[in-house]
């Protein structure tokens, strides 16, 4: 079995609706898996469950790629929806509470100490903003800004339309107490 | 906090970096999948080792720490090469007692390239053996430390956990009965002998230029469960700026059909150790390694930003 490491030519432009060969395969792993990965690290405790159930993600991926038949757009939602599947058993198996998010510490540097003070009372309200939301507004977050998704692509992984997906995104971005 | 401010926040907190060495992990596990469907993984493996799970859960009644079921560590065998050691591996069933539980040596396996082990303990995830950060040694009889190269575990169904532990040799690897001593450092020593399965090793010398770098083969070592090749990395004049690079690889045994799936481990700057992620019962004949690209990253914090540089740098040799 010949396996092309290369990215395939033209694998995303949007145009095709083939079933994956193994080159399209490792193209398109290319482009997501660090996405992934984000969208993994916000349900995990360390850096290496995050790694190894974007790992896995991805080998359940490769066994199920007969299932995926394009178009080439909608695969994003069809990774992300194996990927979210993995995060919930995975949570599920650990006893874990099968939704919890994790917020980790922020890595930017800042020398002033008003600045500290400023992100911890951000991470902090933060921290609560999201705990005020439901499970699945919180799940779209993180595959929004965790895997860089598009309301389209964050419907096709929660199994909901992209107006009902742009409403929940709306409202959980929302300012306390009002509409942004 | 506005909407704005908001999203900028929650940019910041999705925004986590794969590191290169889990990135290293992660690919490898990947592309050992799609070059080789026999690759078990975690969760498809479940089905299939059910009875195996429901005979330890069965005897783990009983005992202590049961010698649990050759097919139980089939779910964490990610490499097709740690798969073929499994399958070749030999019995060594030595335990020793640990505080709240018991740790036992299962089965082991060594050639050239590697030696992996199989152990299990009845202690939970939490409660390692590694200490306050340590890691597991393993030297010879000759007092030679070998360097830990991977591993995997995963938790049974009765609370204890099930691990593979492999390492590399020391140049040259031993010959015939090997006796080794595994040692954690919050926990017990094992001593064991292994028979070492031999391999084959060539010094290629081949050196291939392309992107401003220099590559150079120096040696390539094949065995049953991994093949390894040494490659030392120099930066010509008209180099791009960056470091930490690292080679996207392809490797061939006999022309197309003899893929390996590959990874990298760097130990030192300039220097690239390229593994596949199987081996050969045979390594004679026509091998092709190609470097398509160098992947490296130019330094920048927070916003690093990835370099590419095309090759291709090809090596091809034959071993008789």
């Amino acid at each position: 079995m010949e396996v092309s490491r290369a990215v395939a030519a033209g694998a995303d432009d949007g145009t095709s609706a083939i079933p994956l060969s193994e080159a399209e395969f490792i193209g398109r792993y290319r482009r997501w898996r660090d996405p992934v990965y984000r969208y993994k690290r916000a349900r995990c405790r360390t850096d290496e469950d995050a790694a190894d159930l974007t790992a896995s993600a991805f080998e359940r991926a490769w066994r199920a790629r007969h299932t995926f038949r394009g178009p080439t757009d909608a695969y994003p939602g069809w990774i992300f929806g194996i990927a979210r599947r993995l995060a919930v058993d995975a949570a599920r198996r650990q006893r874990t509470a099968a939704r919890t998010q994790v917020l980790w510490p922020l890595a930017p540097p800042m020398l002033d100490p008003a600045d500290l003070v400023s992100a911890g009372e951000d991470a902090r309200n933060l921290a609560h903003r999201l705990a005020d939301l439901s499970d699945l507004q919180r799940e779209a977050l993180a595959l929004r800004f965790g895997g860089r998704l598009t309301a389209t692509q964050i419907g096709a992984a929660i199994g909901k339309s992209e107006a009902a997906t742009q409403k929940l995104l709306t409202r959980a971005l929302a300012p306390e107490g009002g509409v942004p | 906090m506005t909407s704005e401010q908001l999203e900028q926040q929650l940019d910041r907190v999705y925004g986590a970096t794969l590191s290169a060495t889990l990135a290293e992990a992660v690919d490898a596990r990947v592309f050992a999948a799609v070059t080789n469907p026999l690759v078990i993984s975690k969760r498809s493996a479940l089905g299939r080792v059910r009875w195996a799970v429901l005979l330890a859960v069965a005897a783990a009644m009983l005992v202590s720490v049961a010698a649990l079921g050759f097919e139980l560590f089939t779910r964490i065998l990610f490499l097709p090469g740690w798969q073929v050691a499994w399958q070749r591996s030999v019995e060594i069933g030595v335990e020793e007692p640990v505080d709240g539980g018991a740790v036992r040596l299962e089965r082991g396996y060594a050639d050239a390239n590697q030696v992996v082990i199989g152990w299990s303990s009845t202690l939970d995830r939490a409660e390692n053996l590694s200490g306050d950060g340590g890691i597991e040694t393993l030297t010879d009889a000759a007092g030679r430390n070998y360097t830990i190269a991977d591993g995997a575990g995963d938790e049974t169904v009765d609370g204890g956990t099930i691990n593979i532990l492999t390492f590399t040799p020391v140049d040259p690897p031993p010959a015939g009965d090997t006796t080794y001593t595994l040692s954690f450092p919050a926990g017990p020593a094992f001593t064991f002998t292994l028979p070492v399965v031999g391999g084959t090793t060539v010094s290629p010398n081949l050196e291939a230029v392309a992107g401003g770098f220099s590559l150079t083969l120096t040696e390539f070592r094949a065995a049953p469960s991994r093949v390894i090749g040494a490659l030392t990395l120099r930066t010509l004049a008209d180099a791009p700026d960056g470091e930490s690079w690292s080679p996207i690889v392809h490797l061939e045994h006999d022309g197309p059909g003899g893929v390996i799936g590959t990874g990298i481990r760097t130990h030192d700057v300039g220097t690239i150790e390229v593994f596949g992620v199987a081996g050969v019962d045979d390594a004679s004949g026509h091998w092709t390694l190609t470097i398509t690209e160098l992947v490296g990253h130019d330094g920048g914090w927070p916003d690093n930003q990835q370099i590419r540089v095309d090759g291709p740098w090809v090596f091809e040799f034959d071993v008789p």
